[in-house]
Protein backbone atom coordinates (compact mmCIF):
# COMPACT_ATOMS: atom_id res chain seq x y z
CA UNK A 1 0.00 0.00 0.00
CA UNK A 2 2.64 2.14 0.94
CA UNK A 3 4.05 2.25 -2.89
CA UNK A 4 0.84 4.31 -3.92
CA UNK A 5 1.98 6.93 -1.15
CA UNK A 6 4.48 8.67 -2.99
CA UNK A 7 3.34 8.82 -6.74
CA UNK A 8 0.05 9.65 -5.14
CA UNK A 9 2.00 12.92 -3.71
CA UNK A 10 3.15 13.77 -6.70
CA UNK A 11 0.18 13.37 -8.83
CA UNK A 12 -1.61 15.66 -5.98
CA UNK A 13 1.28 18.43 -5.85
CA UNK A 14 1.20 18.40 -9.80
CA UNK A 15 -2.65 19.05 -9.92
CA UNK A 16 -2.69 21.65 -7.67
CA UNK A 17 0.13 23.21 -9.28
CA UNK A 18 -1.27 23.02 -12.64
CA UNK A 19 -4.43 24.39 -10.69
CA UNK A 20 -2.80 27.29 -9.86
CA UNK A 21 -1.13 28.21 -13.09
CA UNK A 22 -4.32 28.01 -15.03
CA UNK A 23 -6.31 29.90 -12.42
CA UNK A 24 -3.92 32.63 -12.11
CA UNK A 25 -3.22 32.74 -16.14
CA UNK A 26 -7.00 32.88 -16.45
CA UNK A 27 -7.15 35.71 -13.51
CA UNK A 28 -5.29 37.55 -15.64
CA UNK A 29 -7.23 37.18 -18.91
CA UNK A 30 -10.05 38.61 -17.07
CA UNK A 31 -8.73 41.26 -15.64
CA UNK A 32 -6.81 42.38 -18.95
CA UNK A 33 -10.88 42.03 -20.04
CA UNK A 34 -11.92 44.38 -17.29
CA UNK A 35 -9.88 46.95 -18.13
CA UNK A 36 -10.43 46.97 -22.00
CA UNK A 37 -14.44 47.14 -21.05
CA UNK A 38 -14.14 49.46 -18.85
CA UNK A 39 -11.83 51.43 -21.13
CA UNK A 40 -14.72 51.75 -23.82
CA UNK A 41 -16.70 52.37 -21.03
CA UNK A 42 -14.49 55.78 -20.53
CA UNK A 43 -14.77 56.11 -24.50
CA UNK A 44 -18.32 55.72 -24.42
CA UNK A 45 -19.05 58.44 -22.20
CA UNK A 46 -16.40 60.71 -23.69
CA UNK A 47 -18.44 60.36 -27.13
CA UNK A 48 -21.53 61.01 -25.39
CA UNK A 49 -19.92 64.47 -24.62
CA UNK A 50 -18.60 65.39 -27.92
CA UNK A 51 -22.15 63.68 -29.09
CA UNK A 52 -24.12 66.43 -27.05
CA UNK A 53 -21.91 69.69 -28.15
CA UNK A 54 -22.93 70.72 -31.77
CA UNK A 55 -27.10 70.58 -30.36
CA UNK A 56 -25.91 72.71 -27.38
CA UNK A 57 -23.86 75.04 -29.61
CA UNK A 58 -26.74 74.92 -31.84
CA UNK A 59 -29.00 75.94 -28.79
CA UNK A 60 -26.74 78.98 -27.72
CA UNK A 61 -25.75 80.34 -30.60
CA UNK A 62 -29.56 81.35 -30.71
CA UNK A 63 -29.30 83.36 -27.88
CA UNK A 64 -25.80 84.56 -27.50
CA UNK A 65 -24.49 84.69 -31.12
CA UNK A 66 -21.99 87.28 -30.40
CA UNK A 67 -20.11 85.40 -27.93
CA UNK A 68 -18.57 83.40 -30.69
CA UNK A 69 -15.00 83.48 -29.73
CA UNK A 70 -16.23 81.28 -26.90
CA UNK A 71 -18.09 78.81 -29.01
CA UNK A 72 -15.88 78.34 -31.03
CA UNK A 73 -13.10 77.55 -29.05
CA UNK A 74 -15.45 74.38 -28.03
CA UNK A 75 -16.11 73.31 -31.12
CA UNK A 76 -12.28 73.51 -32.01
CA UNK A 77 -11.67 71.49 -28.90
CA UNK A 78 -14.28 68.79 -29.50
CA UNK A 79 -12.70 67.79 -32.67
CA UNK A 80 -9.25 68.01 -31.12
CA UNK A 81 -10.70 66.06 -28.76
CA UNK A 82 -12.36 63.20 -30.85
CA UNK A 83 -9.11 63.38 -33.29
CA UNK A 84 -7.54 61.91 -30.11
CA UNK A 85 -10.31 59.33 -29.24
CA UNK A 86 -9.87 57.58 -32.81
CA UNK A 87 -6.33 57.50 -31.99
CA UNK A 88 -6.76 54.91 -29.01
CA UNK A 89 -7.43 51.32 -29.82
CA UNK A 90 -7.65 48.94 -27.48
CA UNK A 91 -6.27 49.86 -23.81
CA UNK A 92 -3.66 52.86 -24.21
CA UNK A 93 -0.33 53.20 -22.78
CA UNK A 94 0.24 55.71 -20.61
CA UNK A 95 1.45 58.21 -23.07
CA UNK A 96 -1.84 58.02 -25.79
CA UNK A 97 -3.99 58.17 -22.14
CA UNK A 98 -2.23 61.59 -21.33
CA UNK A 99 -2.88 62.77 -24.54
CA UNK A 100 -6.49 61.74 -24.67
CA UNK A 101 -6.80 62.89 -20.75
CA UNK A 102 -5.23 66.69 -21.78
CA UNK A 103 -7.45 66.69 -25.09
CA UNK A 104 -10.67 65.85 -22.88
CA UNK A 105 -9.73 68.53 -20.56
CA UNK A 106 -9.03 71.42 -22.71
CA UNK A 107 -12.21 70.36 -23.75
CA UNK A 108 -13.72 70.56 -20.58
CA UNK A 109 -12.53 73.84 -19.80
CA UNK A 110 -14.09 75.19 -22.73
CA UNK A 111 -17.44 74.12 -22.00
CA UNK A 112 -16.92 75.34 -18.54
CA UNK A 113 -16.11 78.69 -19.32
CA UNK A 114 -19.19 78.67 -22.70
CA UNK A 115 -21.64 77.49 -19.11
CA UNK A 116 -20.20 80.73 -17.37
CA UNK A 117 -20.65 83.15 -20.41
CA UNK A 118 -24.23 81.32 -20.46
CA UNK A 119 -24.95 82.63 -17.05
CA UNK A 120 -25.81 85.78 -18.76
CA UNK A 121 -28.61 84.93 -20.80
CA UNK A 122 -31.64 84.78 -18.86
CA UNK A 123 -33.68 83.98 -21.89
CA UNK A 124 -31.26 81.34 -22.86
CA UNK A 125 -31.39 79.82 -18.94
CA UNK A 126 -35.22 79.46 -19.67
CA UNK A 127 -35.18 77.89 -22.43
CA UNK A 128 -36.82 74.12 -21.73
CA UNK A 129 -33.96 72.58 -24.63
CA UNK A 130 -31.46 74.79 -23.02
CA UNK A 131 -32.58 73.56 -19.41
CA UNK A 132 -32.63 69.93 -21.15
CA UNK A 133 -28.97 69.76 -22.94
CA UNK A 134 -27.88 71.12 -19.41
CA UNK A 135 -29.08 68.14 -17.90
CA UNK A 136 -27.49 65.90 -20.18
CA UNK A 137 -24.39 67.68 -20.14
CA UNK A 138 -24.28 67.42 -16.18
CA UNK A 139 -25.14 63.43 -16.41
CA UNK A 140 -22.66 63.19 -18.95
CA UNK A 141 -19.70 64.65 -16.57
CA UNK A 142 -21.08 62.80 -13.46
CA UNK A 143 -20.98 59.11 -16.00
CA UNK A 144 -17.18 60.64 -17.06
CA UNK A 145 -16.38 60.78 -13.19
CA UNK A 146 -18.02 57.37 -12.09
CA UNK A 147 -16.39 55.88 -15.41
CA UNK A 148 -12.99 56.83 -15.34
CA UNK A 149 -12.71 55.79 -11.56
CA UNK A 150 -13.71 52.16 -12.61
CA UNK A 151 -11.26 51.92 -15.02
CA UNK A 152 -9.19 53.20 -12.63
CA UNK A 153 -9.70 50.24 -10.26
CA UNK A 154 -10.14 48.07 -12.81
CA UNK A 155 -6.47 49.22 -13.94
CA UNK A 156 -4.97 48.45 -10.21
CA UNK A 157 -6.89 45.26 -9.87
CA UNK A 158 -4.82 44.39 -12.96
CA UNK A 159 -1.46 45.39 -12.05
CA UNK A 160 -1.85 44.25 -8.29
CA UNK A 161 -2.95 40.79 -9.84
CA UNK A 162 0.09 40.68 -12.06
CA UNK A 163 2.57 42.54 -9.75
CA UNK A 164 2.35 40.60 -6.52
CA UNK A 165 4.33 37.53 -5.83
CA UNK A 166 4.22 34.81 -7.19
CA UNK A 167 1.90 36.12 -9.71
CA UNK A 168 4.64 38.03 -11.32
CA UNK A 169 6.47 35.02 -12.47
CA UNK A 170 3.38 33.94 -14.36
CA UNK A 171 2.67 37.60 -15.86
CA UNK A 172 6.66 37.85 -17.17
CA UNK A 173 6.12 34.40 -18.38
CA UNK A 174 2.97 35.13 -20.09
CA UNK A 175 3.61 38.68 -21.17
CA UNK A 176 1.50 40.34 -18.92
CA UNK A 177 2.67 44.03 -18.77
CA UNK A 178 1.26 46.76 -16.34
CA UNK A 179 -1.41 49.32 -17.53
CA UNK A 180 -1.30 52.88 -17.16
CA UNK A 181 -3.68 55.15 -15.22
CA UNK A 182 -6.12 57.68 -16.10
CA UNK A 183 -4.47 60.66 -13.89
CA UNK A 184 -6.69 64.12 -13.85
CA UNK A 185 -4.10 66.61 -14.43
CA UNK A 186 -4.35 70.29 -13.23
CA UNK A 187 -6.54 71.06 -16.51
CA UNK A 188 -9.07 68.67 -15.47
CA UNK A 189 -9.79 70.28 -12.15
CA UNK A 190 -11.46 73.18 -14.08
CA UNK A 191 -14.53 70.74 -15.59
CA UNK A 192 -17.65 72.91 -16.22
CA UNK A 193 -19.90 73.51 -12.93
CA UNK A 194 -23.10 73.05 -14.41
CA UNK A 195 -25.59 74.93 -12.19
CA UNK A 196 -29.60 74.97 -12.32
CA UNK B 1 -26.08 14.89 14.03
CA UNK B 2 -22.07 15.65 13.02
CA UNK B 3 -22.80 15.59 9.64
CA UNK B 4 -25.66 18.41 10.38
CA UNK B 5 -23.43 20.49 12.52
CA UNK B 6 -20.85 20.28 9.54
CA UNK B 7 -23.13 21.43 6.65
CA UNK B 8 -24.76 23.98 9.47
CA UNK B 9 -20.83 25.38 9.72
CA UNK B 10 -20.11 25.59 5.99
CA UNK B 11 -23.50 27.63 5.28
CA UNK B 12 -22.79 30.01 8.12
CA UNK B 13 -19.56 30.56 6.95
CA UNK B 14 -20.41 31.12 3.33
CA UNK B 15 -23.37 33.66 4.40
CA UNK B 16 -20.27 35.47 6.35
CA UNK B 17 -18.51 35.22 3.11
CA UNK B 18 -21.43 36.79 1.02
CA UNK B 19 -22.74 39.31 3.45
CA UNK B 20 -18.78 40.98 3.57
CA UNK B 21 -18.79 41.38 -0.39
CA UNK B 22 -22.57 43.07 0.00
CA UNK B 23 -23.37 45.20 2.69
CA UNK B 24 -26.36 45.61 3.76
CA UNK B 25 -29.15 47.73 2.00
CA UNK B 26 -32.49 47.94 3.19
CA UNK B 27 -35.54 45.88 2.84
CA UNK B 28 -38.01 48.82 2.49
CA UNK B 29 -38.49 50.93 -1.11
CA UNK B 30 -38.80 53.94 0.91
CA UNK B 31 -35.69 55.14 3.15
CA UNK B 32 -37.05 58.29 5.25
CA UNK B 33 -34.43 59.26 7.39
CA UNK B 34 -35.52 62.25 7.90
CA UNK B 35 -39.06 61.81 8.81
CA UNK B 36 -40.93 63.86 6.50
CA UNK B 37 -43.14 60.84 5.82
CA UNK B 38 -45.74 59.36 7.70
CA UNK B 39 -45.85 55.76 8.29
CA UNK B 40 -48.96 55.03 6.45
CA UNK B 41 -47.54 57.31 3.51
CA UNK B 42 -44.74 54.85 3.54
CA UNK B 43 -46.67 51.78 3.84
CA UNK B 44 -48.58 53.42 0.75
CA UNK B 45 -45.44 53.98 -1.36
CA UNK B 46 -43.83 50.78 -0.51
CA UNK B 47 -46.36 48.43 -1.12
CA UNK B 48 -46.95 50.34 -4.29
CA UNK B 49 -43.14 50.01 -5.29
CA UNK B 50 -42.99 46.59 -4.16
CA UNK B 51 -46.30 45.35 -6.43
CA UNK B 52 -44.30 47.39 -9.27
CA UNK B 53 -41.20 45.13 -8.88
CA UNK B 54 -43.12 42.15 -8.69
CA UNK B 55 -44.69 43.29 -12.03
CA UNK B 56 -41.63 44.56 -14.07
CA UNK B 57 -38.61 43.84 -11.87
CA UNK B 58 -37.55 47.48 -11.88
CA UNK B 59 -36.67 48.60 -8.46
CA UNK B 60 -37.50 52.17 -7.55
CA UNK B 61 -36.18 53.28 -4.24
CA UNK B 62 -36.22 56.77 -2.27
CA UNK B 63 -34.15 57.70 0.45
CA UNK B 64 -34.60 61.02 2.49
CA UNK B 65 -31.52 61.96 4.41
CA UNK B 66 -31.94 65.30 6.73
CA UNK B 67 -28.32 66.67 5.77
CA UNK B 68 -25.89 66.05 3.44
CA UNK B 69 -22.82 67.46 5.93
CA UNK B 70 -19.89 68.60 4.01
CA UNK B 71 -20.37 65.86 1.31
CA UNK B 72 -20.67 66.02 -2.71
CA UNK B 73 -24.32 65.21 -4.02
CA UNK B 74 -22.71 62.94 -6.73
CA UNK B 75 -20.29 61.34 -4.81
CA UNK B 76 -22.66 60.45 -1.72
CA UNK B 77 -25.05 59.39 -4.85
CA UNK B 78 -22.69 57.32 -6.57
CA UNK B 79 -21.50 55.60 -3.67
CA UNK B 80 -25.11 54.97 -2.00
CA UNK B 81 -25.91 53.33 -5.26
CA UNK B 82 -22.95 51.07 -5.26
CA UNK B 83 -23.68 49.58 -1.61
CA UNK B 84 -27.35 49.04 -2.46
CA UNK B 85 -26.98 48.11 -5.64
CA UNK B 86 -30.52 49.25 -6.43
CA UNK B 87 -32.07 46.70 -9.90
CA UNK B 88 -31.60 43.32 -10.52
CA UNK B 89 -28.22 41.64 -11.42
CA UNK B 90 -27.38 41.87 -15.07
CA UNK B 91 -30.53 44.06 -15.85
CA UNK B 92 -29.14 47.35 -13.38
CA UNK B 93 -32.92 48.26 -14.02
CA UNK B 94 -33.08 50.58 -10.65
CA UNK B 95 -33.90 54.15 -9.83
CA UNK B 96 -32.66 55.67 -6.76
CA UNK B 97 -34.32 58.81 -5.78
CA UNK B 98 -31.84 60.79 -3.23
CA UNK B 99 -33.05 63.82 -0.65
CA UNK B 100 -31.56 65.87 1.49
CA UNK B 101 -34.00 68.26 3.76
CA UNK B 102 -31.51 70.20 4.90
CA UNK B 103 -29.57 71.38 1.81
CA UNK B 104 -32.72 71.27 -0.46
CA UNK B 105 -30.75 68.82 -2.88
CA UNK B 106 -32.39 66.19 -5.06
CA UNK B 107 -31.28 63.77 -7.31
CA UNK B 108 -32.20 61.22 -9.45
CA UNK B 109 -29.92 58.21 -10.23
CA UNK B 110 -30.85 55.60 -12.57
CA UNK B 111 -29.19 52.46 -13.48
CA UNK B 112 -27.39 51.50 -16.33
CA UNK B 113 -30.28 49.47 -17.77
CA UNK B 114 -32.82 52.38 -17.59
CA UNK B 115 -30.66 54.91 -19.38
CA UNK B 116 -31.95 54.65 -22.35
CA UNK B 117 -35.57 55.20 -20.79
CA UNK B 118 -35.06 57.56 -18.17
CA UNK B 119 -32.35 59.95 -19.63
CA UNK B 120 -30.80 62.58 -17.37
CA UNK B 121 -33.77 65.25 -19.64
CA UNK B 122 -36.25 63.16 -18.37
CA UNK B 123 -34.95 62.96 -14.80
CA UNK B 124 -34.62 66.56 -14.75
CA UNK B 125 -37.87 67.54 -15.67
CA UNK B 126 -39.21 65.46 -12.72
CA UNK B 127 -37.26 67.20 -10.50
CA UNK B 128 -37.89 70.61 -12.02
CA UNK B 129 -42.28 70.33 -12.73
CA UNK B 130 -43.13 68.01 -9.82
CA UNK B 131 -40.28 67.28 -6.78
CA UNK B 132 -39.41 70.79 -6.63
CA UNK B 133 -42.63 72.89 -6.93
CA UNK B 134 -44.40 69.70 -4.40
CA UNK B 135 -40.82 70.18 -2.01
CA UNK B 136 -41.12 74.20 -2.32
CA UNK B 137 -44.68 73.54 -0.52
CA UNK B 138 -43.33 70.91 2.23
CA UNK B 139 -45.42 68.62 0.42
CA UNK B 140 -42.91 65.64 0.58
CA UNK B 141 -45.45 62.64 0.13
CA UNK B 142 -47.34 64.29 -3.01
CA UNK B 143 -44.31 64.92 -4.43
CA UNK B 144 -42.76 61.53 -4.67
CA UNK B 145 -45.85 59.88 -5.00
CA UNK B 146 -46.35 61.90 -8.22
CA UNK B 147 -42.38 61.47 -9.14
CA UNK B 148 -43.28 57.62 -8.40
CA UNK B 149 -46.21 57.57 -10.67
CA UNK B 150 -44.25 59.40 -13.70
CA UNK B 151 -41.35 56.88 -13.11
CA UNK B 152 -43.51 54.14 -13.33
CA UNK B 153 -45.44 54.93 -16.29
CA UNK B 154 -41.93 55.56 -17.69
CA UNK B 155 -40.41 52.16 -17.23
CA UNK B 156 -43.85 49.92 -17.13
CA UNK B 157 -43.02 48.37 -20.67
CA UNK B 158 -39.03 48.94 -20.20
CA UNK B 159 -36.95 46.19 -21.35
CA UNK B 160 -33.83 47.04 -19.96
CA UNK B 161 -31.00 44.96 -22.46
CA UNK B 162 -30.17 41.76 -20.45
CA UNK B 163 -26.18 41.94 -20.28
CA UNK B 164 -24.40 38.84 -21.53
CA UNK B 165 -22.31 36.94 -18.81
CA UNK B 166 -18.74 35.85 -19.09
CA UNK B 167 -19.24 32.22 -18.61
CA UNK B 168 -17.80 30.95 -15.24
CA UNK B 169 -14.86 29.31 -15.59
CA UNK B 170 -14.34 26.25 -12.93
CA UNK B 171 -11.79 24.55 -13.95
CA UNK B 172 -9.61 25.34 -10.95
CA UNK B 173 -11.99 24.85 -8.73
CA UNK B 174 -13.04 21.37 -9.96
CA UNK B 175 -9.25 20.82 -10.09
CA UNK B 176 -9.12 21.43 -6.78
CA UNK B 177 -11.74 19.44 -5.83
CA UNK B 178 -10.66 16.24 -7.72
CA UNK B 179 -7.16 16.97 -5.64
CA UNK B 180 -8.71 17.30 -2.35
CA UNK B 181 -10.89 14.11 -2.66
CA UNK B 182 -8.25 11.87 -4.39
CA UNK B 183 -6.19 13.27 -1.43
CA UNK B 184 -8.68 12.35 0.94
CA UNK B 185 -9.40 9.14 -0.82
CA UNK B 186 -5.82 8.15 0.16
CA UNK B 187 -5.95 8.67 3.43
CA UNK B 188 -9.10 6.84 3.72
CA UNK B 189 -8.06 3.63 2.42
CA UNK B 190 -4.00 3.75 3.23
CA UNK B 191 -3.55 5.94 6.71
CA UNK B 192 -6.12 4.32 7.99
CA UNK B 193 -6.00 0.73 9.53
CA UNK B 194 -7.80 -1.64 7.44
CA UNK B 195 -10.55 -3.04 8.10
CA UNK B 196 -10.35 -6.30 6.25
CA UNK B 197 -6.96 -6.73 7.75
CA UNK B 198 -7.83 -6.93 11.13
CA UNK B 199 -10.50 -9.42 10.17
CA UNK B 200 -7.93 -11.55 8.90
CA UNK B 201 -6.27 -11.51 12.44
CA UNK B 202 -9.41 -12.43 14.33
CA UNK B 203 -10.28 -16.02 14.12
CA UNK B 204 -13.46 -15.33 13.62
CA UNK B 205 -15.73 -14.25 11.19
CA UNK B 206 -16.85 -10.75 12.62
CA UNK B 207 -20.91 -11.87 12.03
CA UNK B 208 -20.65 -14.53 14.61
CA UNK B 209 -18.76 -12.38 17.09
CA UNK B 210 -21.16 -9.70 18.37
CA UNK B 211 -18.17 -8.10 20.70
CA UNK B 212 -15.59 -7.97 17.49
CA UNK B 213 -18.59 -5.14 16.13
CA UNK B 214 -18.50 -2.86 18.78
CA UNK B 215 -14.38 -2.53 18.42
CA UNK B 216 -15.18 -2.25 14.60
CA UNK B 217 -17.50 0.56 14.91
CA UNK B 218 -15.30 3.60 16.03
CA UNK B 219 -12.82 2.88 13.01
CA UNK B 220 -15.73 2.74 10.57
CA UNK B 221 -17.43 5.73 12.21
CA UNK B 222 -14.19 7.42 11.65
CA UNK B 223 -14.16 6.78 7.65
CA UNK B 224 -17.65 8.51 7.50
CA UNK B 225 -16.77 11.18 9.10
CA UNK B 226 -13.97 12.01 6.63
CA UNK B 227 -16.48 11.20 3.89
CA UNK B 228 -18.51 14.01 5.61
CA UNK B 229 -15.72 16.74 6.12
CA UNK B 230 -14.79 15.59 1.77
CA UNK B 231 -18.47 16.66 1.41
CA UNK B 232 -18.71 19.59 3.46
CA UNK B 233 -15.67 20.77 1.77
CA UNK B 234 -17.18 19.75 -1.94
CA UNK B 235 -20.62 21.26 -1.25
CA UNK B 236 -18.51 24.89 0.51
CA UNK B 237 -16.59 25.06 -2.47
CA UNK B 238 -19.82 24.42 -4.54
CA UNK B 239 -21.58 27.11 -2.45
CA UNK B 240 -18.99 29.68 -3.40
CA UNK B 241 -19.30 29.37 -6.89
CA UNK B 242 -23.14 29.24 -7.22
CA UNK B 243 -22.68 32.93 -6.20
CA UNK B 244 -26.18 33.70 -5.72
CA UNK B 245 -26.69 37.09 -4.29
CA UNK B 246 -30.37 36.96 -4.84
CA UNK B 247 -32.44 40.54 -5.24
CA UNK B 248 -29.87 43.24 -6.23
CA UNK B 249 -26.68 43.25 -7.82
CA UNK B 250 -27.74 46.64 -10.24
CA UNK B 251 -25.14 48.85 -11.28
CA UNK B 252 -25.46 52.64 -12.46
CA UNK B 253 -23.01 54.64 -14.50
CA UNK B 254 -24.04 57.91 -12.62
CA UNK B 255 -26.48 58.85 -15.05
CA UNK B 256 -29.84 60.85 -13.83
CA UNK B 257 -30.04 64.25 -13.07
CA UNK B 258 -30.06 66.61 -9.69
CA UNK B 259 -31.59 69.83 -8.83
CA UNK B 260 -32.44 72.13 -5.92
CA UNK B 261 -36.03 73.55 -4.81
Amino acid sequence: MKKWAIPGAILFIIIIIAAWVIGSYNGMVSATQDVNNQWSQVQNVYQRRADLIPNLVATVKGYAAHEKSTLTDVVKARSSALAQQVNVNGIPSQEQLNKFANAQSSLGSALGRLMVVVERYPDLKANQNFLALQNELAGTENRITVERQRFNDAVKNYNIRIQRFPGNLMARSFGFTAKAYFKANAQAENVPHVTF
Amino acid sequence: MRRIIVIIAALLLSNAVFSLQVPSRPSNYINDYAQVLSPTEQNTLNAQLQQFEKKTSNQIVVAIFPDLKNDALDDFTNRLEEQWKIGQKHKDNGILIVVFVKQHLIRIEVGYGLEGTVTDTMAGLIIRNTLAPNFKKGNYNAGLQQAINQLMDLTRNATPPEKTVAPADHTVAIMIAIAIAACAFCAAFFLLPNPNKMNDQTPFPVSTQPQKKITLQPESKRKRNIGQIILSILWFILSLLSNNRGGGGGRSGGGGADGKW
